[in-house]
């Protein structure tokens, strides 16, 4: 299996947003691939008929943010349908989701919340995830969140929870490097005890993106706010992973305080540098 | 041990409200309290769905003062979260909610112009090119032009003009709404 997004060698890419669509088209930059937020193009809106143009230029992935593939009551029916659609029209190079819920009871709560690593959990997830795989008819990737909290209830640490999640639905796993950071102040965790943890020939993608430190209760919490440039600890965590598992096709994600293009492009040719550099997979896949 | 379904209705309700006091027994403090870890997931919530709000509503919100914006949008959030994870189909139920929460009854305008402001909103995501039609007893279209960027401050809005009927349309990329009925405007 090619480790790129289009074929061939792994490139990086950004998380393309409303406010840059206009200028990919029209200056078309030199990028190896587009990450959109499917639930920003589920309408039937203008910006749908601009994915499509983008499309045309470039490799595109899509990353959901609405299946709340942890919920316990099941995941919508018509939500599933929409990303199908999604899915079937644009062709995307990789799709990818969360490990997390958003919706309990018909609400919808607009975060990626966090789940008790339970065995229940497992049964839960694993069965959300293969009914979202068997409708799309391929492979999703499923990322590790950002974590503010910890359940008491949790036995499983979360890299072996994503492990055995992609053992039992055949996912693969998003590597969000920036969110192993985040955590591991937050909540407390070896952070190359995670990356360890991760099955090498699982991880897909990996996402990198800055973060705050904010004040709450007296203490420093790092929110994963996306609002800024890659921490130089989080790119030594990213060379790390690189280290790890090989070049992965890897995103700069940019969400709050949305700066020029240049920018996100910058960072992406920071981590498009370390690819090359990195040597390809230690672990090859069995003939 | 809680099934996955009640801890998940536990977080909910601590961070929509509702019973707030038992989701922070589940919670490891790590450190400090479990309150203001929950705290952490409550304001993002709340903070990015009021986004949403501010950004579909922005007339209504001039008209009413930002901060008690926030406030309407605060507890209209409480009380109808989205029911989808599309967030461009939320909002819908604003307008009947202005209509009916109390702090607004002296400005009877108020629901119309959101009800004009959905409509744009709805338009624009709309895949099918219909027109939709609104009607108000107020001059809601004016009161809108009134309140839009680089509009003359000292523009005079007569709310007894008599009633007005609007159609809202696509056109290209944009929305645009026209009188089709009620009193001439300038």
């Amino acid at each position: 299996m090619a480790s790129g997004v289009g074929g061939g060698h792994a490139e990086s890419g950004i998380g393309l947003r409303s406010p840059h669509v206009a200028e990919v088209l029209a200056t078309h930059p030199a990028v190896g691939w587009l990450e959109v937020h499917a639930e920003n193009y589920m309408s039937g809106g203008p910006a749908a008929r601009r994915l499509d143009a983008v499309r045309r230029d470039y490799p595109v992935s899509i990353h959901g943010v609405g299946l709340s593939l942890g919920s316990a009551d099941g995941i919508d029916t018509a939500h599933l349908e929409r990303l199908a659609r999604l899915v079937e029209r644009i062709e995307p190079c990789l799709v990818s989701e969360h490990l997390s819920w958003s919706m309990s009871g018909g609400a919808y709560l607009n975060h990626l919340l966090p789940l008790p690593y339970t065995e229940e959990a497992l049964a839960v997830v694993s069965r959300n995830v293969t009914r979202a795989q068997e409708r799309l008819g391929r492979r999703l990737l499923l990322e590790n969140p950002s974590s503010y909290l910890r359940f008491l209830d949790s036995s499983i640490p979360e890299a072996e929870f994503l492990a055995e999640l992609a053992r039992r639905t055949g996912c693969g796993i998003l590597c969000d490097v920036n969110n192993i950071f985040v955590s591991a102040h937050n909540v407390g965790l070896d952070m190359l005890g995670y990356l360890d943890a991760l099955p090498v020939e699982d991880v897909a993608e990996i996402h990198l993106a800055g973060h705050a430190a904010n004040d709450a209760d007296g203490h420093t919490v790092l929110i994963d706010d996306h609002g800024s440039r890659v921490t130089p600890p989080v790119w030594g965590l990213y060379a790390a992973a690189l280290a790890r598992f090989g070049p992965v096709p890897t995103l700069i994600e940019w969400d709050t305080d949305l700066p020029a293009l240049p920018v996100l492009l910058e960072e992406a040719e920071v981590a498009a540098r370390m690819l090359r550099e990195r040597p390809p997979r230690r672990h090859a896949h069995a003939a | 041990m809680p099934t996955l379904r009640e801890r998940e209705w536990e977080l909910r309700a601590a961070l929509l409200g509702g019973d707030e006091s038992r989701a922070p027994a589940a919670v490891a403090p790590d450190g400090f309290a479990p309150e203001a870890r929950l705290a952490i997931y409550r304001h993002h919530v709340l903070s990015s769905l009021t986004a949403v709000l501010v950004d579909t509503f922005p007339v209504v919100r001039r008209l009413v003062d930002p901060r008690f914006f926030a406030y309407a949008a605060d507890v209209f959030i409480r009380r109808h979260p989205p029911s989808g994870p599309c967030l461009f189909e939320y909002g819908a139920g604003f307008a009947d909610f202005l209509a009916d929460f109390p702090p607004c009854r002296d400005l009877p305008y108020l629901a119309d112009v959101a009800r004009l402001e959905w409509a744009l909103e709805a338009a624009y995501h709309d895949g099918d090119a219909a027109p939709r039609h609104l009607q108000s007893p107020y001059p809601i279209d004016t009161i809108w032009h009134a309140n839009q960027p680089g509009a003359d401050p000292n523009t005079v809005v007569h709310l007894d003009a008599g009633p007005v009927r609007l159609e809202i349309r696509r056109l290209a990329d944009d929305v645009i709404f026209t009188r089709t009925g009620g009193t001439p405007s300038c």
